[in-house]
């Protein structure tokens, strides 16, 4: 059988999103405290099987011969997240944490319920909420370092003395001093994982969503990467949303963890982390946490 | 092999080679080959009013000067190995041993030389074509319209390629149409063509720009429609809008894919040439090889594909290392 | 009761009176085409996909305007010949045998061509491939005679075997056999050393090593060889046909276009549409035969995937016959 997904990863979507732009808080006037609100948030696939075609839409097509079987990614999912905050989303697989991420980033939006960013209604992607892909791929291939950093404050207009400035204050930042004009192609999965940051953090976004940005690198480095992330976090005092399947990661990352269960996705339970940073690994504090995370999960 | 060695053997050859030049000399004659079994002495004719080479070169002075100089090749590669790529050693040792060898199946009468003529005729007419300046018209003539029709192809293919990938309307209603035409391989459109434009230009650019065209085009829309998702949500997040991302993520992206359909359409487009040139034309190398034919002026013909030859790798070297230099960070 | 414009018909007067198509009845059967794809794509629920009914629009379109500005004399019927005449005149054809006789001996000069290029250039390139040797000393001349374009073979094939089948199999068995010889090369240098040592291990010798490991893993390469020369071939095939041949589609093209018969012309040139997309359906049937019924699918995916070792193997290295 073959499986497509139409629509909800359609260039043609994608474009829809792009006509979209998000205000943030021009009007309304937000009390300061919440970068961001996930009100009541659903989200849920339909799935029609065509004579050995499968396709995954977002809404329900009106002309259909047979009723299409729903697939509850999100259910009810409510939630806020304070400026300077760390929190992780942590869950199996097919949990929808993902997808939540998605909706908070603005590539989809909620079957029912609001998400808001500082007041205002999310409605497609914006500088303002910045993402770093699981995939290092995702670093433009046919620009330079340099080039792939200031692309973001180019695209806002920022002009060129300020952006130098910025490009420069981010490569010292994320430690990559000496390779501004390189190609990615010579570069390491940690070292590219490290310019998607750059990238992102370079428009000072108001928070930073990290999709299981370490997920696909060797172990020594992730562990590096991790470091570096909570450096970078503590010295711009950035909001971040961090999604992983990794207990450990999220245990040693954040100070909140949002726990997911699967089949529908709701959240289980928030785990407040107040251990300081840098964490150990193998003290008694880190390993209770730990293993209250891993019970919320295997149950 | 020492180098001892390999000095006695270049110098033997040497010796060969002036004794065979030296009795040559001695039983007396400049005249290469008898007439016998040619038909038209065409090619024979002595052209010493036409050019200042002389006549026709001596076959046995070509192939010792090409055994010698592959002798003194492959010494100098073993002294200085570094210096002298082995490809290149190799590849002039087979061309050499190549020539030789064909000069010599005509020398010794195995085949007439009206069917295959010896390198020595062909270099001497090549020689006599250029200096009376006729090679010259015909391969400005032909690298013209080669020109113009490639370039057209590439105005014309790159944004309809981009429209028919990025838009699902366009590709809906051209794609049957396109479908149709790729399938019919240009020269079949050639007798049309001349009937709607008679001879001369217009009716080989219209046949080179058919056969440049398609790759072309298939290949932008190929490059296109692997723009992967990432990098369109990547720019997305950056506060790009519809015309960024077309600008600066889906050109860029596809362009190492639309270079290769740029390169493979000049392929074609070469093909095309000297096919359009056969019947289409009155001017340019394909016309001149087949005026040649009509002549049974076998060197002239064979001297013209040799161009032709030369003339296409040349180009395609040219379109490798722009490739080479513009697509720097493959 | 025709137009003016549309004197041609004169021409096919001579076809059985009921070979005729009146354009008329073309345009209006078009139309109908035309109004019930429409129809059938507002009113039944989008029976018909966006793709086909596209088709069917341009199509329809296309023949519309073909048709009618030749009826209404627009347009000089010397230079076009309407697609009723057309039509009528490939019925006539194959009434009378013209058709298939030109389109047998095109083909046959086809398949004879590419098959003399296949039969020698897979070995030849499978040689080539495992013997180092004869590699490094043969490429550079055959690199070098692979830019030369096939039909610029042409007049001195003529030269060498007259006007007729000789000088067009030729040209067409050099224009495929370069494609096709270095497609197989890179396919036979391209298989992983790692089998080899498996095979091996397992106590096989050379013509193991070529039947289990060499062969199978160079099939998509020299497959993709194979179309490429096909293509090539065929272009080369009908150019051969307009300059050196005296029978088959080309030169019935080329005798139109002298003679100034537009609609044999125009039936040639839709013959030989329809000729290359039959092959081309019939190409990609044999491609998939050959590659998924060995399992192929997943041995190109997983030669492309595993393709990381850059030394070519060669027959030195194995020691053994068997």
């Amino acid at each position: 059988m073959r499986t497509s997904i139409e629509e909800n990863r359609d260039l043609s979507a994608i474009k829809k999103n792009m006509e979209r732009s998000s205000t943030p808080g021009t009007k309304t006037i937000h009390n300061g405290r919440h970068v961001m609100e996930i009100e009541n948030v659903s989200k849920s696939f339909f799935v029609y099987t065509n004579g050995g075609e499968t396709v995954i839409t977002e809404k329900k097509r009106f002309f259909s011969r047979k009723k299409p079987c729903e697939l509850v990614a999100l259910k009810d999912v409510t939630l806020s997240i304070d400026h300077g905050e760390f929190v992780a989303f942590l869950g199996p697989s097919g949990c929808g944490k993902s997808t939540l991420l998605r909706i908070l980033a603005g590539f989809e939006s909620p079957s029912n319920g609001m998400a808001k960013c500082k007041g205002a209604c999310i409605q497609g992607p914006h500088p303002q909420r910045a993402m770093v892909f699981q995939s290092e791929r995702a670093v433009f291939p046919w620009l330079t370092v340099e080039s792939n950093i200031s692309l973001g404050p180019r695209l806002q207009g920022v002009d060129s003395e300020q952006r130098k400035e910025r490009v420069a204050k981010t490569i010292n930042l994320i430690q990559l001093t000496g390779f501004e004009k390189s190609y990615p192609r010579t570069l390491s999965g940690g070292m590219l994982q490290r310019v998607a940051v750059g990238r992102a953090i370079v428009n000072h976004p108001e928070v930073l969503l990290m999709d299981e940005p370490f997920g696909a690198l060797d172990a020594q480095t992730r562990n590096n990467l991790q470091d570096h992330l909570i450096r970078i976090w503590q010295s711009i005092e950035q909001t971040i949303v961090f999604v992983t399947h990794d207990i450990e990661e999220a245990a040693y990352l954040a100070n909140r963890v949002v726990v997911f269960s699967a089949r529908p996705g709701q959240i289980r339970e928030i785990v407040k982390i107040d251990l300081p940073h840098p964490r150990e690994r193998t003290s008694p504090e880190f390993l209770e946490f730990r293993n209250h995370l891993a019970d919320l999960i295997r149950h | 092999m020492e180098l001892r060695t390999k000095i006695a053997v270049v110098a033997i050859v040497m010796a060969l080679g002036l004794l065979t030049v030296a009795l040559d000399r001695a039983s007396g004659g400049e005249q290469v080959y008898d007439q016998k079994g040619g038909p038209v002495d065409t090619w024979n004719r002595p052209m010493e009013k036409e050019f200042k080479v002389g006549e026709v070169h001596n076959p046995l002075h070509f192939m010792i000067g090409m055994a010698i100089a592959v002798a003194i090749l492959h010494l100098l590669k073993s002294q200085f190995p570094k210096v002298i790529p082995i490809v290149l050693v190799r590849a002039l040792t087979s061309v050499g041993v190549l020539l030789i060898a064909w000069e010599l199946i005509v020398y010794m009468h195995f085949v007439r030389s009206v069917l295959l003529p010896p390198p020595t005729t062909v270099i001497a007419k090549l020689q006599g074509h250029w200096a009376k300046h006729y090679l010259q018209i015909h391969i400005i003539a032909s690298i013209q319209r080669l020109f113009i029709a490639f370039f057209l192809a590439i105005l014309t293919g790159i944004p309809l390629g981009f429209l028919i990938a990025n838009f699902r309307r366009v590709s809906d209603y051209i794609d049957p149409l396109l479908n149709l035409i790729r399938v019919i391989p240009p020269p079949a459109w050639l007798p049309f063509a001349i009937l709607w434009f008679g001879i001369g230009n217009p009716p080989a650019i219209y046949i080179i720009w058919l056969g440049s065209f398609f790759p072309i085009l298939l290949n932008t829309i190929r490059g296109i429609r692997n723009t992967q998702q990432i990098h369109v949500e990547s720019i997305l997040t950056l506060g790009g809008k519809r015309m960024d991302v077309y600008r600066r993520v889906m050109l860029p992206s596809a362009f190492p894919t639309i270079f290769t359909g740029i390169r493979i359409g000049f392929g074609i487009g070469w093909v095309c040439l000297v096919t359009a040139e056969l019947v289409a034309v009155d001017a340019g190398l394909g016309w001149m090889i087949e005026d040649a034919r009509n002549l049974l002026d076998t060197p002239t013909v064979l001297g013209g594909m040799v161009v032709i030859c030369m003339l296409g790798i040349l180009f395609d070297t040219i379109l490798r290392k722009t490739e080479q230099m513009i697509v720097r960070w493959q | 009761m025709c137009r003016d414009g549309h004197e041609l018909l004169e021409q096919t007067g001579s076809i059985s009176g009921r070979c005729t198509i009146h354009p008329l009845f073309f345009i209006a059967a078009v139309s109908a085409v035309l109004l019930l794809a429409t129809l059938s794509r507002y009113y039944a629920g989008h029976a018909i996909s966006g793709k086909l009914y596209g088709t069917f629009v341009v199509w329809s379109v296309f023949l519309l305007l073909w048709e009618g500005t030749l009826y209404l004399g627009i347009f000089r019927s010397m230079l076009l010949a309407p697609p009723s005449v057309i039509i009528a005149k490939t019925f006539y054809f194959l009434k009378k045998g013209y058709l298939q006789a030109n389109i047998i001996s095109t083909m046959s000069r086809f398949l004879a061509g590419f098959s003399l290029a296949l039969v020698i250039a897979v070995p030849v390139g499978i040689a080539l491939g495992l013997f180092k040797k004869a590699y490094d000393w043969l490429a550079p001349p055959l690199n070098f005679m692979r830019m030369i374009p096939a039909p610029a073979i042409l007049p001195f094939a003529i030269i060498l075997f007259g006007i007729g089948e000789g000088p067009a199999v030729f040209v067409i068995a050099l224009g495929c056999f370069f494609p096709i010889l270095l497609n197989t090369v890179q396919g036979v240098r391209e298989a992983e050393r790692i089998h080899i040592e498996v095979i091996q291990t397992m106590g096989g010798g050379r013509a193991d090593v070529l039947k289990h490991v060499i062969i199978p893993s160079a099939l998509p390469t020299i497959l993709t060889g194979i179309r490429i020369g096909f293509g090539i071939g065929w272009l080369v095939l009908v150019s051969a046909e307009i300059v050196a041949a005296d029978s088959g589609l080309g030169f019935m093209i080329e005798g139109a276009r002298s003679r100034l018969e537009t609609p044999t012309l125009f039936v040639g040139m839709t013959t030989v549409c329809a000729l290359g997309l039959t092959m081309d359906i019939f190409l990609k049937k044999i491609e998939r035969f050959f590659i998924l019924r060995r399992g192929g699918v997943f041995l190109s995916r997983c030669s492309e995937a595993l393709k990381k070792n850059k030394e070519p193997i060669f027959m030195r290295e194995v020691t053994k016959w068997s």
